[in-house]
C-alpha cells in the first residue's frame, strides 16, 4: 500500500468526528512515518525526519500523559514501510498532510476534559502538530 | 467580599493562554494585531515572573546561596530566573493598562495579576499576615500546588514562543529584537525550567514518600541545572548536554527511565553526531579553500567529518531499534524540551532555512574553526557516556519486565498464549538484544569521533576544555575510561588555555575525586 493511500484513509479517520481514536492513531503513524523517512537516501539527511520526528515524540508523549485520553480506545496502527513507487518527495507531503489533518481535529474539535490542564495540554499538542508539520512543509503556510 | 477566587483566575488565565497560543498558529491580520501579541506575551512574561516571585517571597533572596534547598523551591527559584531571562528588562515593561481589553497574551497576564492581587491582600509589605488565611502563603504544599499551575502556563507560553516569532516577521512587525529574544531565550530556560518543575510535580503527586525517594537522585540533578544565563547559544548547548548526560548516568544505575526518553536520547545522538559532521566538514572546506592550514590538517578533519557521520548512522540504528518500543515510564517533560533545544540550536547553527549553511558562513576563519571544534568534541564526550549508561538502562528494563511492543507485532502463537485483551505485551527476549546490539556501536563510532577530533586539535591549536573532560570524569563508570580522562585533564591543564577566557563550567567542589 502506498503512502498516500494509508494517509487518505487515515484523514478520513481523522475528519470524522465520531472516530474517537483517530487523532492518536495519525500522531502514532506520523511518528513511524518519520522513521521510516530517517532511513530513506534520498530523504536529505534524514533531518526532515528527524526534525518532525522529535516534535511528534513530543506531541504523542503530551497527547499519552494522561490528561487528553483518547476518546475511544485504539488497537493501534502500524505505517507500512515506504514501497519505493513514490518519491522522497511526496512521501513526506503525504506525512505533512496527516500530521496537518490531526492538528486541525485538534484545534477545532476539541475533546475529552475541559479542565484548564488539559486545555492547555490540548494546546501543547497541537503547537507540537504545527512544529512538525512546518518541519515536513516549510513555506507551505 | 466577592468576586473570583484565585483557582478563578488562574482558570481564566489557562483559557487565554491557550486562546493566544492557536492565535500564533495564523497568519497575523495587519502589522498592528503582530504588536500587540508581541506586548501581551511580553506582558504575560512579566506577570509571571512577577507571580512566581510573589510566591517565593522572602525565600527567593536567599536560594543562589542556600546549599540544600528544597526541590520544590529551587524549581520554583529556577522558573523564576527563567522567565526573567525570557522576558522583557523590569524597566522597560510597559504600562499595564486599565482593564481587559483582549483575550490571549494580554488576557492571561491581567487574570494573572489580579490573581496575585488577591494572595497581596492577606500579607502586608513586610509578608506580615493579615488574614487568618495568610499563613497559606508560607505552606509549602500549598505554594506548590499553585507553582505547578504557573508552570503549566509558562510551559505552553514557552512552546508557543517559536510560532509566534515566526508569524510576528511574517507580519513585518518590525520587532527583529523581541521575536529573537522569544525564539532563542524564551524557549532556551523557560520551557526546561516549566518541564522540570512539571516533572518534580508528577512525581511528587504520590506524597511526601514520593519526594523523600526523589531527594537521593535528585541533588546533582537540581545543582546542575543551574548553569549561569549563556549568551553563547552554543554553551547552551553544553549547559543541557551536561544536564542530559547526568541524568542518564542515574538512569544508567536505576532511577526510573522509560523507552520514550531513551528513544530520544538516541535522536539526539545523531542529532549532535551529524552537527559535529557538518561543522568538521565545513572547516576543512573553508581551510582548504583560504589555504590556512597545512597538508596534514585538512585530511584530519575530512576524517573527523566522516567518523562523526559514521556515529550519527549509528545512533540512528540505535533509535530506530527502539521503535514502537514501550514502557511503564514517561518521558520527562523537562529532558524532552532540552534534547527539542540542543535539535534546534544545531540545527540553527548548521543550517539555513532548507539547505546546509555555506562554509564560509558557518566557519568565517581559522580561529572560528578552532573554536568550533573545540565545542565538537565538548558536545561528543557526553554521548560516549550516553550509550554506556543508555545500555545499562536497558538492561533494567529488561530486567523488571518493562519493555512491551505492541501485541499485534508478535508472531500468532506467542500472540495467543496472552490472555486478555491488552494492546500491548511483553516484548520477545530478542527485542531487548536488538536494542542492546545497536548500543555498542553506537558507543564505539563515538569514541572514534571524539579520536578523529582530537587529532585535529593539534594542527588547529585547539585544546578539549578541561572542564569538561573534568565533568566527564565524575561521570564515567570504567576504570580505563577515567585513566585516560585524567591524562587527558592533566595535559589540557598543563598547557593551559589563554586563548579561553574565564571558565564558565566551575567544577563541582562536592565531585567525585578524579
Amino acid at each position: 500500500m502506498t503512502w498516500r493511500l494509508f494517509v487518505d484513509q487515515l484523514i478520513t479517520r481523522v475528519r470524522d468526528p465520531d472516530d474517537g481514536a483517530a487523532v492518536a492513531d495519525a500522531i502514532e503513524a506520523a511518528h513511524q512515518a518519520c522513521s521510516h523517512l530517517m532511513s530513506v537516501d534520498a530523504v536529505e539527511d534524514e533531518l526532515i525526519g528527524s526534525t518532525a520526528g522529535l516534535k511528534l515524540t513530543m506531541a504523542r508523549n503530551e497527547f499519552f500523559r494522561g490528561a487528553l485520553e483518547p476518546a475511544a480506545p485504539s488497537d493501534g496502527v502500524d505505517m507500512p514501510p515506504p514501497t519505493g513507487e513514490e518519491t522522497p518527495g511526496q512521501l513526506i507531503a503525504a506525512v505533512a498532510d496527516l500530521v496537518a489533518a490531526a492538528r486541525d481535529r485538534l484545534a477545532n474539535q476539541p475533546w475529552g476534559s475541559s479542565a484548564p490542564s488539559a486545555t492547555l495540554a490540548r494546546t501543547r499538542v497541537v503547537l507540537h502538530l504545527d512544529a512538525a508539520h512546518r518541519a515536513l512543509a516549510p513555506g507551505e503556510r | 467580599v466577592t468576586g473570583p477566587s484565585y483557582g478563578e483566575l488562574l482558570d481564566e488565565a489557562a483559557h487565554h493562554v491557550a486562546e493566544g497560543a492557536e492565535q500564533a498558529l495564523r497568519r497575523f491580520d495587519s502589522v498592528q494585531a503582530a504588536r500587540a501579541a508581541l506586548d501581551g506575551y511580553d506582558e504575560l512574561l512579566a506577570a509571571l515572573r512577577d507571580h512566581v516571585a510573589f510566591l517565593l517571597g522572602p525565600r527567593l533572596a536567599g536560594l543562589p546561596e542556600s546549599s540544600d534547598p528544597d526541590p520544590r523551591d529551587a524549581a520554583l527559584f529556577r522558573l523564576h530566573r527563567a522567565l526573567a531571562a525570557a522576558g522583557p528588562k523590569p524597566g522597560r515593561r510597559r504600562e499595564r493598562p486599565g482593564r481587559v481589553e483582549a483575550g490571549g497574551w494580554l488576557g492571561a497576564a491581567q487574570a494573572l495579576r489580579l490573581a496575585q492581587d488577591i494572595l497581596g491582600t492577606h500579607v502586608g509589605p513586610d509578608r506580615q499576615h493579615l488574614t487568618s488565611d495568610a499563613p497559606l502563603l508560607d505552606d509549602l504544599q500549598a505554594r506548590w500546588a499553585a507553582a505547578t499551575r504557573l508552570a503549566e502556563l509558562a510551559l505552553t507560553l514557552a512552546t508557543a514562543a517559536q510560532p509566534l516569532a515566526l508569524r510576528a516577521g511574517e507580519a513585518g512587525s518590525g520587532r527583529r529584537d523581541v521575536a529573537a529574544r522569544l525564539a532563542r531565550s524564551a524557549r532556551a530556560e523557560l520551557a526546561p525550567a516549566a518541564g522540570d518543575l512539571l516533572d518534580l510535580a508528577q512525581r511528587s503527586s504520590d506524597g511526601w514518600r514520593a519526594l523523600d525517594e526523589l531527594t537521593p537522585a535528585m541533588p546533582p540533578a537540581v545543582r546542575a541545572s543551574w548553569p549561569p544565563p549563556t549568551a553563547d547559544p552554543l554553551d547552551t548547548v553544553l549547559g543541557h548536554l551536561d544536564v542530559l548526560a547526568q541524568a542518564a548516568h542515574a538512569h544508567g544505575r536505576g532511577a526510573p527511565v522509560g523507552a520514550a526518553t531513551l528513544q530520544s536520547y538516541a535522536a539526539l545522538g545523531s542529532t549532535v553526531c551529524r552537527a559535529v559532521a557538518v561543522v568538521a566538514a565545513a572547516a576543512a572546506h573553508r581551510l582548504a579553500t583560504s589555504g590556512e592550514a597545512d597538508g596534514a590538517t585538512i585530511p584530519a578533519l575530512r576524517e573527523a567529518s566522516t567518523q562523526a557521520r559514521a556515529a550519527a548512522t549509528s545512533w540512528r540504528s540505535v533509535y530506530q531499534a527502539w521503535q514502537d518500543v514501550a514502557s511503564s515510564t514517561p518521558m520527562p517533560l523537562g529532558a524532552e524540551h532540552r534534547i527539542d533545544q540542543v535539535k534546534e540550536i544545531l540545527d540553527g547553527l548548521t543550517r539555513a532555512n532548507d539547505t546546509w549553511r555555506p562554509a564560509a558562513d558557518l566557519v568565517p576563519d581559522r580561529a572560528a574553526a578552532a573554536r568550533l571544534l573545540t565545542t565538537a568534541r565538548g558536545l561528543l564526550l557526553p554521548l560516549a557516556e550516553l550509550a554506556s549508561n543508555d545500555a545499562a538502562a536497558t538492561v533494567e528494563l529488561r530486567r523488571r519486565r518493562d519493555l512491551y511492543v505492541p501485541r499485534r507485532h508478535l508472531p500468532d502463537t506467542a500472540r495467543r498464549s496472552i490472555r486478555g485483551a491488552w494492546t500491548y505485551a511483553p516484548a520477545p527476549p530478542d527485542r531487548a538484544h536488538q536494542i542492546l546490539a545497536a548500543y555498542g556501536p553506537a558507543g564505539l563510532a563515538t569514541e572514534v569521533a571524539i579520536a578523529a577530533l582530537a587529532a585535529t586539535s593539534g594542527a588547529l591549536g585547539t585544546q578539549p576544555r578541561p572542564q569538561l573532560v573534568r565533568a566527564h570524569l565524575g561521570l564515567t563508570s570504567r576504570p580505563a575510561e577515567q585513566l585516560r580522562l585524567r591524562a587527558e585533564t592533566q595535559a589540557a591543564e598543563a598547557v593551559g588555555d589563554h586563548r579561553r577566557g574565564p571558565q564558565r563550567h566551575q567544577p563541582k567542589p562536592d565531585g567525585p575525586a578524579p
